[in-house]
C-alpha cells in the first residue's frame, strides 16, 4: 500500500477500445510502486503501477489486460493522471510473461514500389482485433515487388501482430524461486493519435492555408468520430494559435504526426505551444509557459522537500504538472534576463516524473532540452 | 479472571490460570497452552511522510512482527507434539481467511482481534532445561513467530460504533436538518484523533436521481450567502466579485486541516465559466485562484470548486476573520454577456473529501423498496466473521433494498470520511450535471470501526 492514498481506479475496455465506466477495481490498496509522467508536449504520458498478485489474476491481466483503462484519483478527489493499459508484465518465479499493444497492429499497410516505379499500398485488416482494442496501423515499406507479395507480406504481418506480440523469459536458477508479481504499464490517450493514419494512409492533397487551431480539431473529430472513439471532442481548452498552415497531408502519416506539425508551428505571436490530453481526455493547447517565465508556477526552497505555487500554497507532489515556470528561491540572487525563461533560479518544466512507494514519495522535474534538474522532493521515514 | 487469548481458535491461556495437561485446546477451561513471561505486543510502526513543515503528514502503518513464547503440556510427550501441531494448522491462513490473534485482557468487555499473515511455531531451547521437543518430556516449549495487521479491531459481533444514527440530512446549508451532522465526543480507539474508518449508508428520499455525492469529514461548515447573486460579464478574462470572509484560525494549530469551497447556483448562462478565489482582505491581491470550470446551463446546480491552500495563513500570526475573503470569479467564453447567479457558498474545513460517482440513480423510488447507497473503509461482516479492520482500498456501491445486496459499483474519488473527535459528516447529493435540488432529504447512519495499535496490557 502507498504511503498516499491514492485510489487508481480500473475500468474495463469498452467496444473498440474506448474506455467505458465499467468498474473493475481499485489498486490503490494494492499497489506497492505507483510512477508517473506527464509531459509539456503531450499530457499525461505513462504510469506504471506494481503489486504482488497471485497467479490466476496474474494470467487474468495478461489475458484481458490491454485496453483497460485508468484514472487516479489523489486524497482530495483531484485527477493526478488518466490513460489506458499498453503493457502486461507478470513474473511467475523464474518466468516472466508480459504482452503490449505496443507491438499490436491491426492493419497492416505495405507500401511499395513496382518494377515501373510507381509507389502503392496493399494492406490487411483484423476487424475483431480491431473491434477489441481499435484501430492500430503499421505501415512497412517494401521496394521492387508485387502486389501478390505485398498482400502476403501484409497478412503475415498481421498474423503475428494483430492480437499483440507475447514475450518470454525464462531463467533455470539455484537459489529462490521468486514470487507473483504484475506490473502494470499505462500510456496516457495522447499516444492513441499515433494509431492510424489519416485517411487509411492515403494522405490529404490539398494547398488550402487553414489555422492550424480548426486542422487540429478537425482532426481530432475525424480520428474520434470514424476510427478510434477515445477523446473528447470538448475543445474549450484549446487557445487558438492564430496561425493558418496548408492541410497538405502525406500518405502514411499517423493524425498525431500531423498534429504535432501543426502545433510545432506556434503561435502568431511566435509563442511555442504546449498541449496534450489531460483530464477527461480533453485535448489542451495553450502558448508555453516560458512566454512569460516572471509568472512563476512552482517554486521552492533549497531548505524544504515540498513545492509550492506562486503564492506559496503547497502542491502536493502528484499534482506537479509541465508546461509551467519553476524556481528555486534560494538562487533568486542571480537576476534573470526578465525574458528569459531558463536562469539560475528559474527553470521551463518539459516534463514531471512522480514515484510514491510505500516509503516516500520523490518527483524529478525536467527542464528543456532533456535537461534533469534532479529535483528529488522527498522524505524517506 | 484470566486474559483470553487465542490464535485461529486455540487457547493459549487457560480461563482458570493453569494449563490443563492433555486438555482440549479449544476451549479457555481445558487448554493446555500457556503464554510464557516475555512477550510484548508492540505498537505499529508509524510511516509519516512530510511535504513541509507546514503540512500535516501522510501517515500510514505496516504489519508488526512479534513473537508469543508458549508452554504446552501434554498427558505425555506425543499429546504435547499433537498440541503444538494442532496449533501449527490453526495459525496458518484457513480456505483463504487469515488466522486471528484474539485477545481479551483481564476484566476488559473487549474482544480485540488481529489478522494474522504469515506464521510459524518454533520449538525452542529453554537454556538446557530439558523441555525440548526431541528429548520426549510432555511440556514444551515453544514461540510463535508472526506477522499481525497493523491494528486491533473488534469483532463484527460486537458491532462499530454509531456515530450518526438515521439521522435524516437535508440536501442545503441552513435550515433544520442540514446537510451536515455532528459525530458524538468520546470515540472509541486509539486513533480517534488521527481518523479511524468508516461505513455509510445513505437512503436518499424518493425526489432526484442522485448520482452524484460529496461526502466529507469536517470540523466546520460555512453557510454563506453574502455576495450572492447575478454575477455577469462579457469579459474573456474575466471578473471577480467578494464573497464572504471565512474563518478558519483553527487551521492555524491543526495541521491535518484542509480547506475548500462549494457554490451553489441558482442559474448560469451556458457561456459563463465560475471559478474560487481568495484574496488578502477584501480587494487585496489574490492569492489563490481555482481551476475555471463550466457549470451546468438553466438548472440549479452545486459544484466543488476544490481545496484552497491555507499554507500562508498557517506562518502569519495575527489571523483573524477577515484576514482572507473569498471571491468568486467569472468571464464570459464568447464575449458575449455571462451569467452566474450564485445561491450561497460552503467553506469547509476539512479532513476527507471525496466524490462518489453512481452509474445507477440512488433514491427510494427505485426498485421494488428503493435504492441506497453504501461506502465501506472498514472490513463489515463479509464473511468468515473477519474483524473490522481498514479495507486497503475502499469500496462502494448501489444496494437494492429488496435485495439488500448490490447491484451496481461506485467509483470513488479521494478519500472517504474518517471518524475524528470533534468532526461531523457534510453530505451532498446532485443528480447529473450536478444538478442540485434543497429540498432533497437522505437518511444517513454512519459507523466507525474503532482500532488498537496495541492491546491494553502487555505483562
Amino acid at each position: 500500500m502507498l504511503c498516499i492514498p491514492l485510489n487508481i481506479n480500473i475500468y474495463e475496455r469498452g467496444a473498440r477500445g474506448a474506455p467505458s465506466s465499467s468498474f473493475l477495481c481499485d489498486l490503490g490498496g494494492r499497489t506497492e510502486e505507483h510512477e508517473h509522467t506527464i509531459g509539456a508536449s503531450i499530457g499525461f504520458e505513462s504510469m506504471t503501477e506494481a503489486f504482488p498478485t497471485t497467479q490466476d489474476e496474474a494470467i487474468d491481466w495478461l489475458e484481458n489486460g490491454l485496453g483497460r483503462s485508468a484514472i487516479v484519483y489523489g486524497p482530495d478527489a483531484e485527477t493526478v493522471w488518466e490513460g489506458l493499459l499498453t503493457t502486461v508484465e507478470a513474473e511467475f518465479g523464474q518466468e516472466t510473461r508480459s504482452i503490449s499493444l505496443d507491438e499490436l497492429a491491426n492493419r497492416v499497410s505495405v507500401r511499395y514500389t513496382t518494377a515501373y516505379g510507381i509507389s502503392t499500398f496493399e494492406a490487411d485488416l483484423d476487424l475483431d482485433s480491431q473491434d477489441a482494442f481499435g484501430v492500430k496501423v503499421m505501415t512497412v515499406s517494401r521496394s521492387t515487388t508485387d502486389q501478390a507479395a505485398a498482400a502476403a507480406m501484409a497478412t503475415a504481418i498481421l498474423t503475428e501482430r494483430a492480437w499483440g506480440v507475447k514475450k518470454y523469459g525464462t531463467t533455470v536458477a539455484t537459489g529462490g524461486l521468486g514470487s507473483v508479481a504484475l506490473r502494470l504499464g499505462f500510456s496516457g490517450w495522447y499516444t492513441t493519435l499515433g494509431w492510424a493514419t489519416y485517411a487509411n494512409g492515403t494522405g490529404l492533397d490539398s494547398s488550402t492555408l487553414t489555422s492550424t487551431t480548426t486542422q487540429v480539431q478537425t482532426l481530432i473529430t475525424d480520428i474520434t468520430g470514424s476510427i478510434n472513439p477515445f477523446l473528447s471532442t470538448d475543445y474549450s481548452l484549446i487557445t487558438a494559435s492564430g496561425q493558418t498552415d496548408t492541410e497538405f497531408i502525406d500518405t502514411d502519416t499517423t493524425y498525431r504526426a500531423k498534429i504535432e506539425a501543426l502545433l510545432k508551428i506556434g503561435t502568431s505571436t511566435f509563442a511555442r505551444q504546449c498541449w496534450g490530453v489531460y483530464e477527461d481526455r480533453m485535448f489542451r493547447v495553450s502558448p508555453w509557459a516560458g512566454a512569460t517565465p516572471t509568472t512563476i508556477t512552482y517554486q521552492r526552497s533549497l531548505k524544504e522537500q515540498c513545492i509550492r505555487d506562486g503564492k506559496g500554497g503547497t502542491v502536493p507532489l502528484w499534482l506537479v504538472r509541465p508546461d509551467a515556470i519553476y524556481q528555486v528561491n534560494d538562487l533568486l540572487d542571480v537576476m534573470p534576463n526578465a525574458t528569459a525563461p531558463d536562469s539560475a533560479a528559474r527553470s521551463f518544466v518539459e516534463r514531471v516524473s512522480c514515484r510514491i512507494t510505500r516509503d516516500g514519495i520523490s518527483l524529478r522535474v525536467e527542464g528543456q532540452g532533456g535537461d534533469t534538474l534532479d529535483d528529488v522532493i522527498a522524505r524517506l521515514r | 479472571m484470566a486474559p483470553l487469548v487465542s490464535i485461529g481458535g486455540i487457547h493459549l491461556v487457560n480461563s482458570t490460570g493453569t494449563p490443563v495437561a492433555g486438555g482440549v485446546a479449544t476451549a479457555a477451561a481445558t487448554t493446555p497452552f500457556a503464554v510464557k513471561r516475555g512477550w510484548r505486543p508492540m505498537p505499529a510502526e508509524l510511516v509519516a511522510v512530510y511535504s513541509g513543515q507546514l503540512s500535516y503528514p501522510d501517515v500510514s502503518y505496516g504489519p508488526v512482527q512479534e513473537t508469543m513464547p508458549i508452554v504446552v503440556i501434554g498427558s505425555d510427550h506425543e499429546n504435547a507434539v499433537a498440541r503444538l501441531q494442532q496449533l501449527q494448522r490453526a495459525i496458518l491462513p484457513a480456505n483463504g481467511l487469515p488466522a486471528l490473534l484474539e485477545i481479551q485482557p483481564t476484566a476488559s468487555s473487549t474482544l480485540m482481534q488481529a489478522e494474522i499473515t504469515n506464521a510459524a511455531v518454533r520449538p525452542v531451547t529453554e537454556d538446557e532445561s530439558g523441555f525440548e521437543c526431541w528429548e520426549g518430556f510432555s511440556e514444551l516449549h515453544a514461540e510463535i513467530v508472526y506477522t499481525r495487521s497493523a491494528f486491533f479491531g473488534r469483532p463484527v459481533v460486537q458491532d462499530a460504533s454509531i456515530l450518526i444514527g438515521g439521522n435524516t440530512f437535508t440536501n442545503t446549508g441552513t435550515g433544520a436538518n442540514p446537510n451536515i451532522g455532528a459525530y458524538p465526543a468520546g470515540l472509541d480507539g486509539d486513533l480517534a484523533n488521527e481518523g479511524q474508518p468508516t461505513w455509510l449508508r445513505l437512503s436518499p428520499g424518493t425526489s432526484g436521481a442522485h448520482t452524484i455525492f460529496y461526502v466529507a469529514s469536517v470540523y466546520s461548515r460555512a453557510y454563506s450567502t453574502t455576495g450572492a447573486g447575478a454575477k455577469t460579464t462579457v469579459s474573456t478574462t474575466g471578473a471577480s466579485s467578494a464573497l464572504n470572509a471565512p474563518t478558519f484560525t483553527a487551521a492555524q494549530a491543526k495541521l491535518g486541516l484542509k480547506a475548500r469551497v462549494l457554490f451553489r447556483f441558482t442559474n448560469n448562462t451556458s457561456n459563463v465559466r465560475v471559478r474560487v478565489e481568495m484574496r488578502a482582505n477584501a480587494a487585496g491581491t489574490l492569492l489563490y485562484a481555482g481551476k475555471w470550470i463550466t457549470p451546468t446551463a438553466g438548472v440549479a446546480t452545486l459544484y466543488d470548486m476544490g481545496r484552497i491552500p491555507l499554507d500562508f495563513y498557517r506562518v502569519a500570526p495575527g489571523l483573524t476573520t477577515g484576514s482572507a475573503q473569498l471571491y468568486i470569479g467569472y468571464k464570459s467564453s464568447d464575449g458575449a454577456s455571462a451569467t452566474a447567479t450564485l445561491g450561497y457558498s460552503e467553506f469547509l474545513l476539512y479532513w476527507d473529501f471525496c466524490q462518489l460517482d453512481s452509474p445507477t440513480p440512488v433514491n427510494s423510488g427505485s426498485g421494488g423498496s428503493g435504492y441506497r447507497l453504501e461506502l465501506y473503509s472498514y472490513l463489515s461482516d463479509v464473511s468468515g466473521g473477519r474483524p473490522m479492520l481498514p479495507l486497503d482500498a475502499p469500496a462502494a456501491a448501489v444496494f437494492d433494498n429488496t435485495l439488500n445486496g448490490p447491484i451496481d459499483n461506485i467509483t470513488i474519488r479521494g478519500r472517504p470520511p474518517r471518524a475524528i473527535e470533534g468532526g461531523s459528516l457534510y453530505l451532498a447529493m446532485m443528480t447529473a450535471g450536478n444538478v442540485h435540488s434543497t429540498t432533497a432529504t437522505a437518511t444517513v447512519y454512519l459507523y466507525q470501526a474503532p482500532l488498537w495499535r496495541v492491546l491494553r496490557g502487555s505483562d
